[in-house]
């Protein structure tokens, strides 16, 4: 690479954004003024709020309490050494519940005396804020008042206030710093707010820089000049990442001086409350300055990715959206709670970058995750400019027409009757049902397991139909509903027999060299499926993963990708997304081999039953070995024994070069 | 000096229910322009002109096939990074950057092509002499004029001083003045001792400015030879006669 013309390529760049209007309005106008009004306009409508409940005076009445009981408890509330700015009005009543109810009344206080004992009862209506608020204060008064009485009490009779009464006290004390309870409240804001920041910025100027320059006509100017392609990408890679991340320093300094003007004003407020020191979250704010920049790289590579595929600024904007929507749904996961950042977690990109920086804001500092946080990031970056050097280095994408894109952001009306979906929709779509997977059943399982799993199924299989319907897609062709031809059909039996013995040899030495989980093929179901009846299971392992899964992937994903490169490519692709999509490690090799097989079967026959079949019998099987597993003495064993092993690999050997000759296609007649 | 050395270019097209089908854009063309020539690469739209320049111009790898390059010493130039020093490239689509001035572009230009700042403030100086762009030469290209724009694409593809022009149709959709200026340009460099490579499908352009002609169709070359030449050989009275006469009979021999 010579740095020299790297240099001049980067300044060309650097100022071609610069002069563009759009960039700086994005990059400085808007987070300068937008965020300050922003807050302002909250604070102010907060403080409005909160002013009005405080300062104003409620109407209370009495009702069936004692002349002497009301004075009493109406001279506590008046006297005592009133800090706060409400007052308490009574009233007389006749109908309490209709003045309720009208709102002329905020409350009523009802007494039964039984004994030496005075019960007040507090008539308010939770809906309406005045009346709860001044719930609230009643409750507190007359809790007073009783602990008021009961010293008198104690007190006239000669008794030891403290022994008698307060014999054993609870007190808690909140241990965390005020700096770290400030940071779990910004763990899910702030995090989000980076991310959007990050794309926002890398936005522009990537799509400038690559679909902007097709547009205008330049790229081919470009290419006259004695430059190589290293020095092309990276030049334009680096003034992109540059914008990008100065955009989030100018981000987060507005950020930071609003939150600072808050904090100040909120001290000012409450004083002594939320005494904290701004100091202690410097080392906080390097470590993620420096994750964010790794992700800023990493973030502009992807972007201009995407947008190298357009030929227009317009173009380029509807390939972004699907990559603003994913990476946005991602940021949200600081907003959940049990999330945290774990060697597992510090892995994904978008979520790790928000779990690490919620996770700095409550001062957890754990050296090690920072640092997989940190090199996965560049490792994604390295990985996403790679992938743009080898765009960059097709000629079709330069000279030539654009790539058909996603048509779902097109308008129905526009897009042509029998479109096949293309491959950036297919993982669009798979993304989009990931993440509600994800989300969805996370919330759905807490409840309910077993709506933990149905929900996530119904979206896999949901999702890509609507987006077919949408796109009005030949439905037959795409998900391959027909009847299938019972040669087809048979040889689907006989397939997966033969792959399922097979990927459950796999399964079990992979599970011999990974020592701690001897059970895959079961993994994960005993929990759900407690309590559950076998038919029950059934249907929820078996039957609902093979009709939603399989339009998901043998549907719609494998003729996306079937429609744009070569059949064995586009098998092992959405195999291996199949795999992935399971979400473990130690099941992913199973599932893709799995994957394989049904994929096949769904290219020959062109037919769903088929696949379906295939699936639904894989997971019954697991299902029925869970259920039924010990009662047949040959398989009652952790390992497996010879004999069973032996019947297996001849399953494998016979079956599944018959199963694929009755799928082959060009053996009809 | 350049030369076409067997330059092929397949590319894939998709056809309708999605089946792919490779076809030659450009089909094994081999010619040379020499020093003090302007040679003229004819044919209708979808000949492959474009294509063919393209890869003359290094801005595309062909399939198979290569170009040689000459310097001024008739030396070849060997050395990949260098072969686009010597070609200066103007076409519809090499559009210059609106948001910079043309002082700008052209020492942004120069500086690429690995020049001192020092050579290329001398270099802007001359070029500015020739083109005459002194009332202009601080503005913003997007403000300018279709003529003045016109004019710094040219002083862009002679800033650095090449032995070879490629000009890809440089005068489609200009007017007669700004054409003109093109026009006037090619015939000053060719005095000037430079190999001129020219593509047009205006016949009538290229019949008084061409010192040779290739004929190209579907990518294949049909004729090659002066425009007189190619008149008497088919026996028509100008270019576009010619070139029917070459097409039709070309696809006899197809088929």
């Amino acid at each position: 690479m010579n740095y020299k013309k790297l240099k001049t390529l980067y300044k060309k760049e650097i100022m071609d954004v610069l002069r563009d209007k759009k960039t700086i309005l994005t990059m400085v106008v808007l987070p300068v003024i937008l965020y300050p009004l922003l807050f302002l306009i909250v604070m102010q409508v907060v403080s409005m709020i909160s002013q009005s409940q405080q300062e104003r005076t409620y109407h209370v009445s009495y009702v069936n309490v004692s002349d002497e009981d009301r004075i009493a408890l109406n001279n506590w509330i008046d006297g005592e050494d009133d800090k706060l700015e409400y007052s308490i009005e009574t009233v007389e009543s006749d109908d309490p519940d209709k003045d309720l109810e009208d709102e002329n009344i905020d409350a009523y206080i009802t007494a039964t005396v039984s004994g030496g004992q005075v019960a007040y009862e507090i008539h308010y209506l939770s809906a309406v804020t005045n009346s709860n608020s001044v719930e609230g204060m009643l409750k507190e008064e007359i809790d007073g008042y009783a602990k008021h009485v009961a010293e008198e009490n104690a007190k006239t009779s000669g008794l030891d206030v403290q022994a008698v009464l307060y014999p054993v006290i609870s007190k808690s004390t909140d241990q965390s710093s005020s700096e770290s309870s400030i940071g779990s409240i910004l763990g899910g804001i702030i995090p989000f707010l980076m991310i959007t920041a990050i794309l926002m910025g890398s936005m522009y100027p990537a799509i400038d820089a690559t679909a902007g320059e097709k547009e205008r006509g330049t790229l081919e100017t470009l290419l006259t000049l004695p430059i190589g392609n290293m020095e092309f990408i990276m030049s334009k890679f680096l003034s992109v990442a540059t914008i990008s991340v100065v955009s989030v320093f100018i981000n987060t300094l507005s950020m930071g001086g609003v939150a600072a003007y808050m904090f100040a004003t909120i001290k000012s407020l409450t004083e002594g409350a939320g005494e904290f020191n701004i100091s202690t979250f410097i080392p906080a704010i390097l470590i993620s300055v420096v994750c964010v920049i790794a992700f800023a790289l990493f973030m502009s590579a992807v972007v201009m990715c995407v947008c190298a595929f357009a030929k227009s600024f317009k173009e380029a904007n509807n390939y972004v959206t699907p990559v603003t929507l994913v990476v946005m749904l991602t940021g949200y996961i600081g907003f959940i709670p049990n999330i945290e950042l774990t060697s597992r977690t510090a892995l994904i990109p978008v979520a790790n970058i928000c779990l690490l920086m919620k996770a700095l804001l409550v001062f957890k500092y754990d050296f090690q995750l920072i640092m997989i946080v940190l090199f996965s990031n560049i490792i994604y970056a390295f990985i996403s400019v790679w992938f743009l050097s080898r765009i960059y280095n097709s000629e079709s994408i330069l000279f030539g027409e654009s790539i058909s894109g996603i048509k779902l952001f097109e308008r129905r009306k526009n897009i042509k009757k029998g479109s096949v979906p293309s491959i950036q929709e297919g993982l669009l779509i798979l993304v989009v049902a990931l993440l509600l997977m994800v989300y969805l059943g996370g919330i759905m399982s807490l409840d309910n397991p077993v709506m933990g799993v149905i929900i996530p199924q119904l979206f896999i299989g949901l999702l890509p139909i609507l987006a077919a319907i949408y796109i009005k897609a030949d439905m037959k062709r795409v998900f391959g509903f027909k009847v299938p031809k019972l040669r087809h059909l048979l040889g689907s039996f006989i397939l997966i027999i033969g792959s399922s013995s097979a990927v459950l040899i796999i399964a079990n030495i992979l599970a011999y060299l990974m020592p701690g989980k001897n059970k895959v093929v079961t993994t994960g179901f005993e929990d759900i499926l407690d309590g559950v009846p076998f038919v029950g299971a059934l249907l929820l392992i078996a039957l609902a993963p093979a009709v939603c899964e399989e339009l998901m992937f043998r549907g719609y994903l494998l003729t996306a990708f079937k429609n744009k490169m070569r059949l064995l490519y586009a098998i092992l692709i959405v195999s291996v997304l199949f795999g992935i999509s399971h979400m473990s490690l130690i099941r992913l090799l199973p599932t893709a081999l799995l994957g394989i097989a049904l994929a096949y079967a769904f290219h020959q026959s062109e037919s769903i039953i088929c696949s379906g079949l295939m699936h639904f019998m894989n997971n019954g099987f697991s299902v029925f070995l869970l259920y039924y597993g010990d009662k047949i003495p040959a398989l009652n064993t952790d390992e497996m024994t010879r004999p069973v092993i032996g019947v297996m690999i001849g399953l494998a050997i016979i079956c599944i070069p018959v199963g694929i000759k009755l799928l082959n296609k060009e053996h009809k007649k | 000096m350049i030369e076409s050395v067997g330059l092929t270019k397949q590319f894939v097209r998709t056809l309708k229910k999605g089946q792919k089908e490779e076809f030659y854009a450009v089909d094994h063309i081999s010619f040379k322009a020499n020093p003090g020539e302007i040679l003229g690469i004819l044919g209708p739209n979808g000949a492959g002109k474009t294509t063919l320049l393209r890869m003359l111009g290094s801005l595309m790898e062909p399939t198979e096939g290569h170009v040689v390059i000459r310097d001024k010493g008739d030396n070849e130039i060997r050395d990949k990074a260098d072969l686009k020093k010597h070609i200066g490239y103007l076409s519809e689509n090499t559009k210059l950057y609106g948001r910079f001035t043309v002082r700008e572009t052209l020492s942004l230009f120069g500086e690429l092509y690995g020049f001192t700042k020092e050579e290329m403030t001398e270099k802007i100086e001359k070029t500015n002499d020739i083109l005459k762009m002194e009332e202009f030469i601080d503005n913003r290209v997007e403000k300018l004029s279709t003529g003045q724009k016109q004019r710094t694409s040219i002083a862009r593809c002679l800033v650095h001083d090449p032995d070879i022009y490629i000009f890809d149709e440089p005068t489609l959709g200009l007017d007669i003045i700004s054409s003109k200026a093109i026009i006037d340009f090619m015939k000053q460099e060719k005095q000037r001792g430079k190999s001129v490579l020219y593509s047009t499908h205006y016949m009538e352009e290229a019949e008084f400015l061409c010192d040779r002609i290739v004929m190209i169709n579907k990518g294949h070359v049909i004729a090659t030879g002066t425009p007189e030449e190619l008149r008497v050989k088919t026996g028509t009275g100008n270019l576009r006669d010619t070139f029917f006469a070459l097409v039709e009979g070309g696809d006899e021999d197809e088929l």
